[in-house]
């Protein structure tokens, strides 16, 4: 159990591609940063694993998330996150 | 004092998106300086740059300076040809309300013909 970190814009960075190559079941997706970008992106509408992102990264750049699969959490709860899961990678 | 008042026409463009690194921010500020010398400054946003145009950014949070509040005051320094793609805005599934009202939506091939009919362009 992983939770994989983006933070950068998957238009832009072949990041979030590499790390969907790379995920298992029972693995976990956090969008932070530039990362958040990819909300709207099809392969987080289409990612069989949770997906979470950081609220305030989103209102920061005037971003929504209308996404019910998708979890808005705090940087807080973040640090939460990472200790549910065995480790965690920064993509 | 030597006569130096050549106007240029100069078309910058923004790439990068906001907050992540301060390419934006770095563009804006050229464009604000550039004005001040009378310059005719054009702005255009595509790709990730398009993610600048977006209305209600709310950047406390994160303990940034809000960006689309440097775009508000271009209008004010005499900067109003702001431009953004609307084949990038599609792609990142942005709808043209979320933009802000003072940037015009246009299509690539415009955007294109703009790019080439400037002498001097700058990137960020």
């Amino acid at each position: 159990m992983i939770l994989h970190v983006i933070s950068k814009s998957p238009y832009e960075a072949s990041t979030l591609s590499q790390c969907l190559l790379s995920t298992t079941h029972g693995d976990g997706i956090l969008l932070m940063q530039d990362g958040v970008y990819g909300i709207n992106h099809q392969s987080i509408k289409n990612a069989p694993h949770p997906i979470y992102v950081i609220g305030d990264d989103l209102a920061a750049r005037g971003l929504e998330n209308n996404h019910a699969k998708i979890k808005s959490i705090t940087y807080d709860e973040f640090v939460e996150l990472c200790v549910q899961y065995e480790s965690s990678i920064s993509w | 004092m030597t006569e130096n008042n050549q106007t240029h026409d100069i078309l910058i463009l923004q790439r990068q998106a906001p907050y992540g690194s301060s390419l934006g921010r770095e563009g804006i500020d050229y464009a604000l300086t550039s004005a001040a010398y009378d310059q005719n400054i054009s702005v255009l946003f595509l790709g990730d740059g398009v993610f600048q145009t977006l209305s209600h950014q709310n950047s406390q949070g994160i303990n940034l300076k809000n960006h689309g509040g440097a775009l508000e005051v271009l209008p004010l320094y005499d900067i109003e040809n702001l431009f953004v793609v609307e084949e990038d805005l599609i792609e990142r599934g942005i709808s043209t309300e979320q933009v802000m009202k003072s940037i015009s939506i246009i299509s690539r091939s415009k955007s294109n013909e703009m790019i080439h009919a400037h002498k001097k362009i700058v990137g960020f």
